[in-house]
């Protein structure tokens, strides 16, 4: 038997989904621009603009660029790798880190938790970061400086510790009655009964790891440790600066790429993350609300 | 008492472990003779040198490098590699280089990377004493005021070119159209209005084609009897500020001049006639794309350079277009070649071999064979010569063999090569430039905002606001946007940041004579 819905109901569900698909297609729009240049003609492009259909249909900027796909197949592994190893590491430290600031036996967990959460705060800047990068710990352009600075994130593993609060202490207390050592406690009781927060946590460090192109930036010379953003970042600026006033003395031989190259290259470096995203996007959304303050 | 110890140990082994992690920093002690004069010729070293911009492929630097240490092993018993910045980020990245003391023995520098203020920061190393040493070929070549043009607080702290660069803003233009429609050659702001116009008319894909804003703003000074404070124009310190060549400590804020309204009036006839686009002043395509494709009849941001480039690339795709160039300062007679310090070569005060660097340098600019690899690249491989020595391309794949190592600092005039596919105009234009310049009396000044650091910001706040849509002739009424523009400049400040280059121009026009 149906249940009759009140029209008050119905108004506001009709309201509803009309707004959210004029936000979806406002949302979409861009993207379909994205690609619907990149397979166009480039001197249709400069002289008629943008169209949401290719006019006049052409895939000369990606043959371009898998001319020489070297470049980004290299910058891809570089980030696969780096997220991958990264990920893996990243949870295994920042949970077995969180694990030890949210035991009560732990006396020195509130300095340590301080100690941690100051660094938000304050940090030294970029240039005393530089130095201590490049002068003491030698890490310029090799592949650790892509790795370690986003290993342990203040904000996830004080989002991690927060999350172990609500295991019962009791767990642990009969564990130990049973004479479990800590380091067992941690992998036979803890990470299993955490399904939900390491998938958030490996989410989060994930995209960071994906995301990041500033370490690139100013750490890595040699073009073969690119990572994708950062060659995609790069290839926009290179571009930009020519065009800017600084440049107005400056010539270079190097070609600027045009305006479907750059497309092109935005499909290709982001086309893969999209398609992957819809399959995790249950875990993201679930885990979300995962370290709030539950009752 | 278990408890404890535990603790205790483990504090004394993550104590040792640190202690190691550092040992490993400290082990790498460096070697070579950091302080002595005399280089030895039996130490192997490799220098650094920073330049800006893309390195080339990784496989085109590798023959590079066989070709160059065969070079450079030879002459000075060193190996040089190049680093390259990148342009993204490159402010950052020049300043972290420099401030962290990065290992690098030469690096490029010029007034646009504030080669002044880092000099005044003593973040490179003085080279009076060296220069007659180890670079005694550059010493003698460049002129001593040329020299002067790079000192700062009374020392040299860079090497510039020699070549002289004639880096005169002009109008880039197709010459076909101005055939075919007959419009009068281009000698003033009228005859390129007119130009435009005509081309425009009868060339409907051009409407609303050009997309540099603020138009005025690149020939304004160019029609009155000043010239700019700052090197780089508008860009610089120095906002809104021009003076006249035969009266140095005064400068005028040339928003005042009354050609400025005039000109403004003019530029709103143009932005209402349709020369450009309502929303030119936001949008992000590139000059020098919609020229060369065609969509735009002139490009007004250019340099001999750049319109070389731009004929270059049109030659490709439209052999039958010409293109044309029109200096704007012809039209005020004050024509002068880049300033010194506009492309120099400095040492970093941590370099490690600053003889042999300057060594390397003197190398660069006087001897052809090491000019050429690297400014050109290997022959055979980036470049070919033809029998009288000019360059040709035909041959080579210029998307797969490019080499460019920003090799701006070390050109030399008399070692730098023509090329078969040359702008046919360029080498005129060069000549006529040259025939008509003059020394800059100018060169060498640099402006230090210290006194009116929040004025100077304030100016180009108001410039941005106000100017930019003045100059692109986007205001409903010329009078009362202009009679605005006044106001906020003065209540910005302008008057303060005139007295204080006034008073600063005034000391470097005494410590001149």
């Amino acid at each position: 038997m149906k249940i009759k819905q009140p029209v008050a109901t119905k108004v506001f569900n009709i309201i509803g989904y009309v707004l959210i698909t004029i936000i979806t297609i406002f949302c979409l729009l861009p993207f379909i621009m994205v690609v619907s240049g990149s397979l166009t003609n480039e001197e249709y492009i400069i002289m008629h603009g943008y169209s949401l259909w290719p006019k006049d249909f052409s895939t000369q900027a990606y043959k371009t660029i898998f001319t020489y796909p070297k470049q980004i197949l290299t910058a891809y592994g570089v980030t696969i790798m780096v997220t991958i190893i990264g990920t893996a590491l990243g949870l295994f430290l920042i949970s077995m880190g969180a694990y030890v600031l949210n035991r009560k036996d732990f006396k020195y967990r509130n300095g340590m938790s301080f100690y941690i959460y100051f660094t938000t705060l304050f940090g030294g800047g970029l240039i005393p970061w530089y130095i201590l990068m490049t002068k003491y710990l030698h890490l310029k352009d090799t592949y650790l400086v892509l790795i370690l600075p986003l290993l342990m994130t203040p904000f996830l593993i004080i989002l991690m510790r927060n999350f172990f609060k609500s295991i019962p202490d009791s767990i642990v207390e009969s564990a130990k009655i049973d004479g479990a050592g800590d380091f067992t406690i941690y992998a036979k009781l803890i990470m299993p009964l955490s399904k939900s927060a390491l998938a958030t946590i490996g989410l989060f460090l994930a995209l960071a790891y994906w995301n990041d192109w500033f370490i690139s930036s100013i750490y890595i010379d040699t073009p073969s440790k690119y990572t994708l953003q950062y060659l995609l970042y790069k290839i926009l600026q290179d571009a930009e600066f020519l065009k800017s006033n600084a440049a107005s003395n400056v010539t270079s031989s190097i070609q600027i790429p045009t305006e479907t190259l750059k497309l092109a290259t935005a499909v290709v470096a982001t086309g893969p993350v999209i398609l992957f995203y819809p399959f995790v996007q249950k875990y993201f959304v679930d885990g979300l609300i995962v370290g709030a303050v539950k009752g | 008492m278990k408890k404890s110890i535990k603790r205790l140990a483990c504090l004394a082994v993550a104590v040792m472990m640190s202690f190691t992690l550092l040992a490993c920093g400290k082990t790498e002690e460096p070697s070579g003779d950091g302080g002595s004069k005399e280089p030895s010729k039996l130490d192997k070293v490799q220098l650094n040198v920073y330049v800006m911009g893309e390195s080339p492929k990784e496989d085109i630097m590798t023959k590079f490098y066989e070709e160059l240490d065969k070079l450079t092993l030879r002459d000075m018993n060193a190996t040089v590699r190049f680093k390259f910045s990148t342009w993204a980020d490159w402010q950052s990245k020049y300043n972290l280089m420099l401030s962290s003391g990065e290992d690098v023995d030469l690096c490029y520098s010029a007034d646009w990377t504030n080669y002044p203020t880092y000099a005044a920061k003593d973040a490179f190393m003085a080279l009076d004493d060296l220069l007659p040493k180890y670079a005694p070929n550059i010493n003698k070549a460049i002129k001593p005021e040329i020299w002067d043009g790079v000192k700062v607080k009374g020392k040299i702290y860079g090497v510039p070119n020699q070549y002289p660069e004639y880096v005169q803003h002009g109008v880039s233009y197709r010459e076909d159209l101005r055939k075919k429609y007959n419009c009068a050659e281009i000698k003033d702001v009228d005859t390129l209005g007119k130009y435009i116009e005509t081309v425009m008319a009868n060339e409907p894909t051009m409407k609303n084609g050009i997309v540099e804003p603020q138009a005025m703003q690149k020939f304004f000074v160019a029609t009155t009897k000043y010239q700019y404070v700052d090197s780089q124009d508008p860009y610089g310190m120095c906002k809104g500020l021009v003076v006249d060549p035969n009266d140095l400590t005064n400068t005028v804020v040339y928003y005042g001049l009354p050609e400025y309204k005039e000109m403004a009036k003019l530029m709103k006839t143009w932005a209402d006639k349709g020369f450009w686009s309502k929303s030119v002043l936001s949008t992000k395509e590139d000059n020098a794309v919609t020229f060369e494709s065609g969509k735009s009849p002139v490009r007004f941001e250019s340099l001999p350079m750049k319109t070389k480039e731009s004929s270059e690339k049109i030659k490709l795709k439209h052999p039958d277009w010409e293109v044309g160039y029109f200096a704007y300062n012809e039209m005020n007679g004050i024509i002068y070649p880049c300033r010194a310090n506009h492309n120099v070569m400095a040492v970093p005060r941590g370099a490690k071999n600053p003889e042999r660097a300057l060594m390397f340098l003197d190398k660069l600019q006087s001897d052809q064979e090491y000019f050429d690899l690297c400014t050109y690249g290997v022959k055979g491989l980036n470049y070919n010569l033809t029998d009288d020595g000019k360059l040709d391309y035909s041959k080579i794949d210029r998307e797969k063999c490019n080499f460019d190592i920003a090799p701006w600092a070390w050109r030399t005039e008399e070692f730098f090569r023509k090329g078969v596919d040359d702008w046919n105009k360029w080498e005129s234009t060069v000549s006529e430039l040259k025939g008509k310049s003059k020394q800059d009396p100018l060169d060498g000044f640099v402006f230090d905002t210290a006194n009116v650091q929040a004025e100077v910001a304030a100016v180009a706040q108001v410039e941005e606001q106000y100017a930019r849509p003045l100059e692109s002739g986007l205001v409903g009424n010329v009078d009362t946007a202009y009679d605005t523009l006044m106001k906020k400049l003065r209540d910005a400040g302008i008057d303060k940041v005139k007295a204080e280059v006034d008073k600063q121009l005034k000391e470097f026009v005494e410590n001149k004579k």
